[in-house]
């Protein structure tokens, strides 16, 4: 998912780091602060994720976490992610500085909608919605983030195409690995910790 | 009471930290280090030829991906593919300094320059050369290989064995091709020690270490102003 220095065109970055600095407000202006432990948590959960590497298919891929993200946070998986994003960028030279907007929007933005998209399933009291909702957020959250690098590639240039399509098929085995990884989180807080569940938002 | 025996062993997993382990010990059995995603490309000089190898991490060679080769102004010297080895190499195309980018597809990229004055001081013949008469398909510089681009060849060597006939430049070829040789082996070990590394456990370590010491700087800020 980690698009390389100087691959993209500037357009890309620029609107990349606009989107991700707003996202990135969003974020912070909803976070209840009492509740940043459960977000340092999964901000390092996310920048372990990088480092477990998925061995099927030809290409170098690896886990993501941010259907996961998406429903225990919300916006707040914004900061999150560029967090260990930054971190991953600085001390591993993963990404890289100029594309940490990019990156983020990627990842996050799919968390976002995961969030408004399968949050309220998830939570549902009905054991066969909550499990089918966790299952399709984590696998479409790592769609959905693979098409936006893939578009990102395309829209810097067409000579990317063959790279873009590329990239969304060796994550198909990440969405069914991820999907799996969400339910099986999700039944595992519902049973032991259901609050953790909820978004870390304040109440205002 | 038996809600009492289970009341501490859950709490310890719900705990962030207790998840935490949980999330070490994955790590720990799963990731093999250095096996992520980031290219790595180096490039060594091996007599008059550079050798570029290319990688994901300590297995996974980046293989019949694209190399171009620019001079500091951005002119493209010469290109051509790795091979399944995940290396490639060409003659040296001039004395200049040499901006090596691979591209291993999917947004993946890297380079590596090579210096000017890691270039070996003798004259090379390539100099000025076209290009595409450079171009080399990751050819292995065998030594007969590499006598054969000498101008003065080891079997004409006993012929001029009376010394005194042979000018300063001959020695001088004589003698950088029999440092090479020598030499071939120490400056490959060099090259594999010098070749980044993909990210350490410690460092995977480290990083989980600075956002918990962030939440922690949140948190002293934050209690502070209540």
């Amino acid at each position: 998912m980690h698009i390389s220095e100087g691959v993209l065109a500037a357009p890309v970055l620029l609107a990349g780091a606009a989107l991700g600095l707003a996202g990135t407000a969003a974020g912070l202006k909803k976070l209840d602060y009492d509740r940043i432990p459960q977000v340092a948590l999964l901000a390092a959960a996310s920048f372990v994720a990088s480092f477990i590497h998925v061995p099927i298919g030809p290409a170098s891929v690896h886990l993501v976490l941010n259907g996961i993200l998406g429903v225990m946070l919300g916006w707040v998986a914004f900061p999150a992610i560029l967090i260990s994003l930054f971190l991953q960028a600085i001390m591993f030279q993963f990404g890289g500085l100029t594309v940490l907007g990019v990156t983020t929007c990627n990842l996050a933005l799919p968390a976002v909608l995961g969030y408004y998209a399968f949050g309220p399933g998830i939570r549902s009291s009905k054991p066969r919605v909550s499990a089918i909702c966790s299952f399709s957020c984590g696998f479409v959250a790592v769609l959905l983030s693979s098409l936006a690098v893939a578009g990102c590639l395309v829209l810097t240039g067409d000579s990317f195409w063959a790279g873009a399509k590329m990239i969304v098929m060796a994550h198909i085995p990440v969405m069914f690995i991820e999907g799996f990884i969400t339910l099986g989180c999700v039944r595992f807080l519902k049973k032991v910790k259901p609050e953790m569940l909820e978004v870390v938002y304040g109440r205002r | 009471m038996a809600d009492g025996n289970i009341r501490p062993f859950r709490e310890i997993i719900c705990h962030p930290m207790g998840i935490m382990l949980v999330a070490v010990a994955l790590v720990l059995t799963l990731a093999s280090p250095g096996l992520a995603h980031k290219v790595f490309v180096y490039a060594w000089v091996e007599g008059d030829t550079v050798r570029v190898e290319s990688y994901f991490g300590a297995n996974k060679k980046v293989m019949n991906s694209p190399v171009e080769v620019f001079d500091p102004s951005g002119r493209k010297l010469l290109d051509g593919r790795t091979n399944d080895q995940g290396e490639f190499s060409f003659k040296i195309p001039g004395r200049t300094d040499l901006r090596i980018v691979v591209e291993a597809g999917m947004g993946h990229r890297a380079e590596y320059t090579l210096k000017e004055a890691d270039l070996p001081a003798g004259p090379t013949e390539s100099r000025g050369t076209d290009s595409t008469q450079v171009r080399q398909e990751s050819a292995t510089s065998s030594p007969d290989k590499m006598a054969r681009l000498e101008p003065a060849p080891a079997d004409t060597l006993p012929a001029a064995a009376s010394t005194a006939n042979l000018t300063a430049d001959q020695v001088r070829t004589i003698v950088e091709k029999a440092l090479d040789a020598r030499l071939h082996p120490i400056i490959r070990t060099l090259a594999q020690m010098n070749k980044e590394q993909g990210p350490r456990l410690s460092n995977i370590i480290g990083g989980i270490g600075y956002i918990f010491g962030l939440m922690g700087l949140a948190m002293y800020f934050r209690s502070k102003r209540k």
